[in-house]
């Protein structure tokens, strides 16, 4: 039996689809709600929310030094960001990008550090390329687990993920340990293995660079490119695409790579950029946190790159806004996991709506 | 079979639906719909797909509110919430895809949501013993034994619909609604069901029998009721009419029967050829065993069985969807046993999937997408890895007016289009490559006259134009109108074959339930 | 032979077995509900997480460890309703909402842990359940540590266990479970109230779970740290696959994962040459081995993950 789809629900259909889903505004309205729990919070606090917002964004973009530091802080979770997005376009939920940007940042250290001395024309790319490959490994283990052995992604991510941490621990313990340091981190990179400083007196680094070229590329590459419009394909419909004569085992695999590559680069210029070494610490959650930012990016390379820059400035400006005013910086994750469940909860809801008004869905068509 | 009708004046009906109307938004699936069924009455309800028989049983069974209208059972006005209402109203329904727990026993499944009464009083514990000896008992009155211990995915397919009707005769149903029982039923398993069903009625069941297969009808059934586009076109004595009439009514107009394959083959000259084709799948079954076949240029090969006997594996070994376990494929002399499936779409295989929605589109992707998919990386739509969105379109628009695919806007998602209108796209798609093989498998399924002939029409104008097609249909009527040949497949094998044009129905019939000729 | 058996670091290596693997045992157990139910839970890190916290903050300021113990229910309980109106009634996609409470959770405890204790002051402490006293019993070798040196919480547990077990594979509760999760529109041709069920199997899961998070802080530690369940959920997700979604499946795949965990601790005494981070990793690793063995979707419940069909479901 077909039923026929209803005029009315094209057009909800086709507002749901242009304003909803392609559109940023849904992403507006969640952050705009998920801002109104926590200005509550604040209140409730007997702080004054539009003091604690003022705070937060004089903190994080008031200033050269904040604006540098939000920067700073864009560049993992825009790059991580946009690496899931794409994993998500394919229909892969890698949860791993937290272990892939570990497991990048060691790549990164080895090889700068075995490399010291040579001209650094070869080397700075040596480690970026190496962090990638790296980061592509560790992702794709969690690739190969599903599509040999069909073993859910989510799970294996996030496993690798512990793995992943606790084997960087390891070897800055032992094998990588810089010699007579007290501490579990490698040797210091040599001055000229450090990605350049972009503004003098700030620790902006050329990282942020590789972010916009990133997302450009991104960008051409999922929505102008044969590569990119077969990715959506098997996010779409693996089957179809199949059929099709797409090769959905590579494209799956291609995802994994992907965010692995992306990740370990987050990983490189958190090393190369920011600590100039390797350390346990390497990452305080950027790879949870990019998660959502791939969400509420709608799961697009400029749209990731924007969120990235939001919440970036939300986490420089969240311990000013501690010390100044006593408001646990949890507040900002809180908020950030809100928007994820407005997001989806506004999706959802409009459908429902949908549904709601038209009273009733054509029963399931049967074959 | 009218003589056995008991005398209307003394009993009410026992179903009775006036006036119901049930619409999904702007499309009204049953409009002023009346249906009357006696105690101990074979009725059928029949219509093309999508003329609203389903709907108007959902309806019955509880599991959709009507917008209008009444029902009465056995002349008491009635309201049927939900479907444990219409339970205790004594109304069941065995649906088209069964309503069964597979990884449950049969026993289990009688137990899920018997009312206490009916559970012996149990209601934290159920004793499965006691149902199972309840179903044993039934099963032996009606001829329809089943194993109560047995796990329902076990069991085949005629097993479970003995299951589902026990279930509902379990329950205390009085009015027993089969949905396309015989779909999935061999030949020899629907006389078996067609005789439980007279001795159910003859024990005074009203059975409502679901169809669009009119010979069915005419020899089961006491009473027709025809419906055509949600409304009722007319409510007839089976005794008293003919299958040309019921046709009539089913379809608005005079019957056109699929477009016949007339013209002689002009070409020859092998396309496809399998040699000893077989396929193991990964639970060790065997699902094809040593096809031999062969299909020339300019001829429709049909391939008839029952739904699950390898006909859909066989597709998609040929289109490259599945390797094979032994054997090989040659297409115009050349092997392709391990091509990928989008070498064969460049060497000239094309495919007609059998499930639109989930197999041939990408629902959320646009027309234009959907259109080019098979090509993406063709010189003629990419360079340089970059998609050329001028060509798409073009090619594009251009598909969409020669196979008049509506609403033309190439940009709609595919989703938001009807499935006659899928289908077209789905249809050009695979013909306008000039395709050297076609595998259509259903590919008029759910579809209506118009659109059903379009695609008939289509199939042989690529047979003028010298391709090879396999057309893989459960319907007998399709394959006899379009085949040039008709092979029929039985448990993954090739049992029979006849060539047209003129096909003895009967032997294929046979040939169908597993006898060889 | 038997000087192993009575050596006291083997006793506290049982004994440690059976503390460790109780939190992710009672989060697998809510697991079992909310999965074969076919709602994917996992948010069970969070709902961990929340109960963990809750049994802390209640036990603290009541001094009541049963008033926190039950604290630790409801909330989880209450994450556990969260979940079922985004997975349930919105039809959300189930992954990404349970990762979304589990950021929220840990956000949410973090935040309130910081406002109710201030920066820089003394870390708060409650008194945790004591293992009861079974006097010559816990001197037996091997069965002592391992049966009878607990405190009350880990016999609740247990009792939990059976309890689930009675419940899911032999019970009308558990046929309906099981119904719904399997082929959620047959089940409502049955007469069968599906969101109903599913709402409770996944309340349910979140009791059990928080309960879990409790042990965490009111039996092992007396503490609460930031994240404190650090991964457990996601572990025993891990496990409700290995124990194949079934009560007696999931206590011998948690006490596999305690072993491991309680292993790396004694092997911080005992040095073997082994590298520290080989012991922390090898739950992890044994779940990712176990994940290739098993093919992780055999045996789930049909409808597992899926969101409900608009039509025909009550």
């Amino acid at each position: 039996m077909t039923v026929r789809t209803a005029p009315g629900a094209d057009a909800l259909a086709f507002l749901r689809e242009r304003l909803v889903a392609q559109n940023a505004l849904s992403g507006l309205v969640a952050l705009a709600l998920a801002f109104g729990v926590g200005a509550l919070l604040i209140l409730s606090m007997g702080v004054n929310p539009i003091e604690a917002c003022a705070v937060l964004f004089q903190a994080s973009l008031g200033s050269t030094n904040g604006l540098a530091e939000t920067a700073i802080r864009t560049v993992p979770l825009a790059l991580a960001g946009i690496g899931i997005a794409l994993s998500f376009r394919a229909g892969v939920f890698n949860v791993g990008a937290e272990g892939q940007i570990f497991i990048g940042g060691i790549a990164t250290a080895f090889v700068g550090v075995q490399l010291a001395g040579a001209p650094s024309a070869i080397v700075l790319p040596a480690m970026a390329a190496a962090a990638m490959l790296a980061g592509a490994f560790w992702s794709s283990i969690a690739g190969v687990l599903k599509l040999r052995f069909g073993a859910d992604e989510l799970i294996t991510t996030i496993m690798l993920n512990y793995v992943a941490i606790h084997f960087v621990s390891y070897l800055l313990h032992g094998p990588l340990q810089a010699p007579g340091s007290p501490l579990a981190q490698t040797e210091r990179l040599a001055r000229e293995l450090r990605l350049p400083i972009l503004v003098p007196t700030t620790r902006l680094h050329a990282g942020i660079l590789l972010v916009i070229l990133v997302t450009v590329a991104a960008q051409v590459w999922l929505w102008l490119s044969v590569g990119g419009f077969r990715l959506r394909s098997v996010g779409h419909n693996p089957r179809a695409a199949r059929s099709a004569g797409i090769n959905v085992t590579g494209v799956t695999l291609l995802a994994f790579v992907l965010c692995g590559a992306l990740s370990g680069l987050a990983g490189f210029s958190e090393v190369a950029g920011v600590h100039r070494r390797m350390i346990e610490n390497l990452s305080p959650g950027f790879g949870y946190t990019a998660i959502i930012v791939a969400l509420l990016g709608r799961t697009s390379p400029l749209g990731v790159l924007m969120a990235a820059t939001l919440f970036a400035a939300l986490q420089i400006g969240s311990s000013t806004m501690e010390s100044a005013l006593g408001v646990p910086g949890a507040l900002i994750a809180m908020i950030q996991a809100l928007v994820v469940l407005f997001l989806i909860g506004q999706g959802a809801l409009f459908t429902a709506i949908g549904h709601l008004l038209r009273r009733r869905t054509a029963p399931e068509t049967q074959r | 079979m009218a003589a056995t009708l008991p005398p209307t004046n003394v009993q009410p009906p026992a179903v009775s639906m006036s006036g119901i109307r049930i619409a999904f938004g702007k499309v009204v699936a049953n409009d002023a719909v009346d249906l009357e069924v006696r105690p101990g009455e074979i009725h059928a309800l029949l219509g093309e797909n999508g003329a609203g028989k389903t709907t108007l049983m959902r309806a019955l069974s509880g599991l959709l509110q009507p917008d209008a209208g009444a029902i009465r059972l056995n002349g008491q006005p009635v309201v049927i919430r939900d479907p444990q209402t219409a339970q205790d109203l004594g109304i069941g329904m065995v649906h088209q895809h069964f309503m069964l727990i597979e990884t449950m026993t049969v026993a289990e499944n009688m137990s899920l949501g018997l009312p206490r009464e009916r559970a012996g009083g149990r209601v934290f514990f159920p004793d499965f013993d006691r149902v199972a000896r309840e179903v044993d008992a039934l099963g032996r009155r009606h001829d329809l034994q089943v194993d109560a211990s047995a796990r329902v995915g076990s069991l085949t397919v005629a097993g479970q619909q003995r299951v589902e009707i026990l279930k509902a005769l379990h329950r205390g149903a009085r009015v027993l609604i089969l949905d396309e029982p015989t779909a999935v039923l061999s030949p020899q398993e629907s006389l078996r069901l067609f005789a439980v069903v007279r001795s159910l009625a003859e024990e005074g069941t009203a059975i409502i029998f679901i169809s669009h297969k009119l010979h069915e009808v005419m020899a089961v059934t006491d009473r027709i009721t025809v419906l055509r586009r949600g409304k009722v076109a007319g409510c007839l004595t089976t005794a008293e009419t003919s299958e040309g009439e019921i046709a009539r009514l089913m379809v608005g107009a005079v019957t056109s029967r699929p477009r016949r394959n007339t013209t002689p083959r002009g070409e020859t000259g092998t396309v496809l050829r399998l040699r000893g084709a077989g396929l193991t799948d990964e639970r060790g079954l065997r699902q094809l065993d040593g096809i031999d076949l062969e299909i020339g240029r300019s001829e429709i090969l049909g391939v008839a069985g029952v739904d699950g006997n390898g006909q859909s594996e066989l597709a998609e070994v040929v289109v490259g969807l599945q390797r094979l376990s032994d054997g090989s494929i040659e297409l115009d002399g050349a092997d392709m046993t391990g091509a990928s499936p989008a070498v064969r779409i460049a060497r000239g295989v094309a495919h007609v999937p059998e499930d639109r929605h989930r197999t041939a589109l990408v629902p959320d992707m646009s027309v234009a997408d959907n259109a080019v998919i098979e090509m993406a990386g063709w010189r003629r739509f990419a360079r340089a890895g970059l998609r050329r969105g001028r060509h798409i379109a073009e090619f594009a628009r251009e598909l969409v007016q020669d196979y008049d695919v509506r609403p033309g806007d190439i940009r709609q998602p595919v989703g938001s289009l009807s499935g006659g209108n899928q289908q077209k796209l789905v249809m050009g798609r695979a013909l306008t490559r000039d395709p050297k093989l076609i595998v259509a498998v259903q590919p008029a399924r759910g579809l209506d006259f118009g659109a059903t002939a379009f695609v008939h029409g289509r199939l042989l104008d690529s047979r003028s134009g010298g391709a090879a097609i396999m057309l893989i249909s459960a319907e007998m009527d399709e394959l006899v109108a379009l085949c040039d040949r008709i092979v029929v497949m039985y448990r993954g094998m090739i049992i029979g074959e006849q060539t047209g044009p003129d096909y003895d129905i009967a032997a294929l019939g046979l040939m169908m339930a597993g006898r060889a000729a | 032979m038997m000087s192993i058996l009575t050596d006291p670091v083997f006793a506290g290596f049982l004994s440690a077995s059976v503390r460790l693997s109780m939190p992710i045992l009672l989060a697998a157990l809510g697991g079992v509900f909310a999965e074969r139910s076919g709602v994917l839970n996992v948010g069970l890190e969070g709902m961990m997480l929340a109960g963990c916290f809750a049994g802390f903050m209640l036990t603290f300021l009541s001094g009541q460890l049963s008033v926190g113990l039950a604290a630790a229910m409801v909330v989880g309980g209450l994450v556990g309703l969260l979940l079922g109106c985004f997975a349930i009634t919105l039809r959300a996609n189930q992954v990404v909402v349970g990762i979304a409470i589990n950021l929220l959770v840990a956000g949410t405890t973090a935040f309130l842990f910081r406002l109710a204790f201030r920066a820089g002051a003394e870390t708060p402490r409650i008194t945790p359940f004591k293992p009861l006293d079974f006097g010559p019993l816990a001197d037996i070798p091997v069965l002592g540590p391992l049966l009878f040196s607990h405190d009350i919480l880990t016999y609740a547990a247990l009792g939990l266990v059976l309890l689930s077990w009675v419940v899911l594979c032999r019970s009308t509760i558990g046929l309906t479970v099981s119904a719904v999760g399997e082929h959620p529109v047959a089940a409502t041709t049955l007469g069968l109230y599906v969101i109903r069920t599913r709402y409770l199997a996944v309340m349910a899961s979140g009791v059990l779970a928080g309960l879990g998070g409790a042990f965490l802080s009111i039996s092992a530690t007396g503490l609460f740290l930031d994240n404190m369940t650090a991964g457990r959920g996601y572990i025993a997700l891990a496990i409700l696959i290995l124990g194949r979604r079934h009560p007696v499946g999931i206590v011998a795949a948690s006490l596999l994962f305690g072993a491991a965990e309680a292993l790396q601790l004694r092997a911080q005494l005992m040095p073997t040459g082994v590298p520290l981070q080989a012991l922390i990793v090898l739950p992890y690793a044994l779940t990712l081995v176990v994940l290739a063995g098993f093919a992780s979707r055999s045996g789930a419940p049909a409808s597992l993950g899926q969101p409900l069909p608009r039509t025909g479901i009550r």
